[in-house]
């Protein structure tokens, strides 16, 4: 089934409340767990799912994360069979255009799902945190005949407003979407994880592309299927799942891998390993006076002072005397003698010195960056 | 360097037998420093000087090289025009004594024609000399001396205690090779020879055809002393002065890992400029428990522990549980160190489970075979 199917993955936004992060690099290059990029996350739940065509849409700051995406090796996909392509917006016959919304990503690259002959595109975001593989979604999708299946999860109601939420029958059928409502009708979430039966999707995203509209997703082309009684399923998703899009939920979810409750599933066998870039570093060193507890470290960093539930990137320096609390260290950044710093995300390559002490006082996350 | 046409040759028949770790596989292919195989410094030097067209003689146990190489991409620049190719030399398994590199070389040349059509100047290395070595500056001094073969050696100042089981190199008033021979201890001011070779190609295709008709035992380097001796060959020397580390033995194995976790030491054998590839294992980042207790030690990614560490080198995945002491050990890839057990100086191979106390002696490190419960 997943060789029917060709994922698409959402990769060109901006991810603004990054700040400093996203100032230079795409959300989904964005470092996470001492080792990845956002994006590893979803491109090697396709490899473990055994889809081996994968597109993936840029736009914001698309260089780096064009180069890094490449033949797609660091995946697996330069093998047979397999397609790794990047989907950047281009000049054609009718002009030039920049992606105006999710859909219309998917829009401008109807061409290129056509060249590939499958029956389902599964759309996915590039700047969400989990690790599974997608065949039984897949597999419900098909066997329900259904046209379009939405990963779903539950979340406290509270929450729920932040997301596209669903409304649902007795059989999961889908009977009412609400995108970012005030008052939610239910704690059903849409993770913005989409299978699509090909042929009917790119007959809304031609329609949806006449009108004036967001060409988005969750805001147009999900509640025009609903409106023309299009059979739409939920998948429900139990495992865990973050969207990293602001300073605190990416420290957070960064925490959450130094917590035993709620597991990604990174040192788990089951679904397959996360790949992503090697370094070619050599093993991290703790040293003789360094107090290290509940942090994930990744090679080539060099621990020399005091490291407590934190996140360590490759080639970061912690020296003799430093102390780092609750902190993700992103790769190349130092933290010299006499600083204290804590509750923090610590952009990649910043040289932290002056016995700087920082955010002790707070417990609300922050970002430091050169 | 690009213009010039270079072939290197890993050699992995000149490995010496350091025991339990390389008793069922290539030296070549034995884990060092947690991450790395030993055979990833030669060919990372080869990668890092330019050399894209690499051949590796392998001795013995072909599955453990090939298991690692594999089709030797993380070692290769440009996957069309460069080759990284693995030689065999089947008859050898039946007649170890002429399991030499030249038979072995012998054995695969003929077929490869872009080995040869390369080969204007071939570089030897072995694998049980671990540095960073540029043979760029080598190969530009054999071409400027017109030289037919040039050896590379280290003076060392400690020669009675270390490189003990290494050749040295006897030199002429003009620096060129007199002879070589096993260092006897008697000397700390010494030059190790690092059987590392430069050699024209012409003059390498004429040693390799030849030495069958002198003595099917010779290996290259046995030929370059004989032609030295018989033959009044010349072979011009470079003076390498650079951190080198050798591994001829189990002890030294041991005592050069356990070296390398000073920090000094570290930066000498991996310089920033000089990348040591080797193949990746996709395992997580290290995760350190509540209770975890590190000191002075190197660990790799996909460890987990909760126990307390000193003094030690971890392979990938090794779990240390809860109350488990470990000091002055060497744990390879996917070992278990059971709750509450203490082990000091112990050195184990993959895939060991340990669930009682055992203690080795700082000469004489407890040694643990793959697969052991203990």
């Amino acid at each position: 089934m997943s060789q029917k199917t060709v994922a698409l993955v959402l990769a060109g936004g901006k991810g603004t409340r990054l700040e400093f992060l996203t100032k230079k690099i795409a959300k989904p290059a964005v470092s996470f767990g001492a080792k990845y990029r956002i994006i590893d996350f979803p491109l090697s739940n396709c490899a473990n799912s055994g889809i081996y065509r994968v597109g993936v849409c840029t736009q914001y700051e698309s260089t780096l994360l064009d180069s890094y995406i490449g033949n797609g090796e660091k995946w697996g996909f330069n093998g047979i069979r397999c397609l790794m392509s990047v989907l950047a917006p281009r000049q054609t016959e009718e002009g030039a255009n920049w992606y105006k919304g999710t859909a219309d990503a998917i829009y401008q690259n109807i061409d290129w799902i056509d060249s590939q002959n499958c029956e389902y595109v599964l759309i996915l975001s590039g700047d969400h945190v989990y690790k599974t593989t997608y065949d039984e979604m897949i597999e419900l999708h098909q066997k329900s005949g259904a046209d379009a299946t939405i990963s779903v999860m539950e979340v406290p109601i509270k929450d729920a407003s932040r997301f596209g939420v669903l409304q649902v029958d007795k059989d999961d059928q889908i009977i009412g979407f609400q995108e970012k409502p005030k008052e939610p009708k239910s704690n059903l979430v849409s993770m913005g994880v989409y299978v699509f039966t090909w042929k009917v999707l790119k007959k809304f995203l031609k329609d949806d592309e006449k009108e004036d509209t967001a060409h988005d997703f969750g805001k147009n082309i999900i509640p025009n299927m609903l409106a023309r009684k299009r059979k739409m399923i939920v998948y429900r998703y139990t495992k865990y799942w973050k969207d990293v899009g602001t300073i605190s939920s990416l420290h957070e979810a960064n925490m959450d891998l130094l917590n035993g409750n709620v597991d990604l599933g990174l040192f788990s066998n089951d679904d397959g390993s996360i790949y992503t870039e090697d370094t070619h570093s050599v093993p991290h060193y703790v040293g003789k006076k360094a107090k290290v507890s509940r942090c994930l470290i990744n090679q080539g960093a060099i621990i020399l002072g005091e490291v407590s539930d934190s996140v360590i990137s490759n080639e970061v320096i912690v020296e003799q005397g430093a102390v780092v609390e609750r902190c993700v260290v992103m790769s190349g950044s130092t933290i010299q003698s006499g600083v204290h710093i804590k509750n923090a995300i610590i952009a990649p390559n910043t040289n932290i010195g002056d016995k700087r002490q920082i955010n002790l006082d707070s417990d609300e996350i922050i970002l430091v960056n050169h | 360097m690009n213009s010039r046409k270079v072939v290197g040759f890993c050699n992995l028949h000149t490995s010496p037998k350091i025991g339990g770790l390389n008793e069922k596989r290539a030296l070549g292919a034995v884990t060092f420093l947690g991450r790395f195989a030993i055979m990833d410094f030669t060919l990372s030097n080869f990668s890092n000087s330019g050399i894209d067209g690499v051949c590796i003689l392998v001795h013995h146990f072909p599955h453990s090289v090939l298991g690692h190489v594999e089709s030797g991409d993380v070692w290769t620049a440009n996957t069309k025009t460069g080759f990284e190719y693995t030689f065999f030399n089947e008859f050898g398994v039946n007649d170890p004594e002429s399991n030499t590199d030249i038979n072995n070389i012998l054995a695969n040349l003929g077929s490869l024609k872009k080995v040869k059509d390369r080969a204007e100047y071939v570089v030897i290395a072995p694998v049980h000399y671990l540095t960073s070595m540029d043979f760029r500056p080598i190969i530009d001094q054999h071409i400027e001396k017109n030289s037919k073969v040039t050896c590379v050696y280290v003076p060392i100042h400690d020669g009675k205690t270390n490189f003990t089981k290494s050749t040295l190199v006897n030199l002429n008033d003009d620096g060129s090779v007199k002879s070589f021979k096993l260092n006897n201890k008697a000397k700390d001011e010494i030059n190790v020879s690092l059987e590392t070779f430069v050699i024209t190609g012409d003059v390498f295709a004429d040693l390799v055809l030849r030495a069958q008709t002198i003595d099917k035992t010779f290996s290259i380097a046995d030929m370059i002393s004989y032609m030295i001796k018989n033959e009044n060959l010349k072979v011009d020397t470079y003076r390498f002065e650079h951190y080198v580390i050798p591994i001829m033995s189990l002890d030294e194995y041991v005592n050069n890992s356990f070296s390398l976790l000073k920090f000094e030491n570290r930066r000498k054998l991996f310089r920033h400029d000089w990348p040591i590839y080797t193949r990746t294992h996709d395992t997580p980042p290290a995760y350190y428990g509540p209770h975890s207790s590190v000191k002075d030690s190197i660990i790799s990614n996909g460890c987990k522990i909760y126990g307390k560490v000193e003094h030690s080198i971890l392979s990938r995945n090794v779990v240390v549980n809860k109350g488990a002491n470990l000091s002055n050990c060497i744990v390879f890839t996917d070992s278990i160190i059971g709750p509450g057990v203490k082990i000091k100086h112990v050195v184990t191979d993959k895939n060991v489970l340990i669930e009682k106390d055992m203690e080795g002696k700082e000469e004489k490190p407890l040694f643990l075979k793959t697969g052991s419960k203990v």
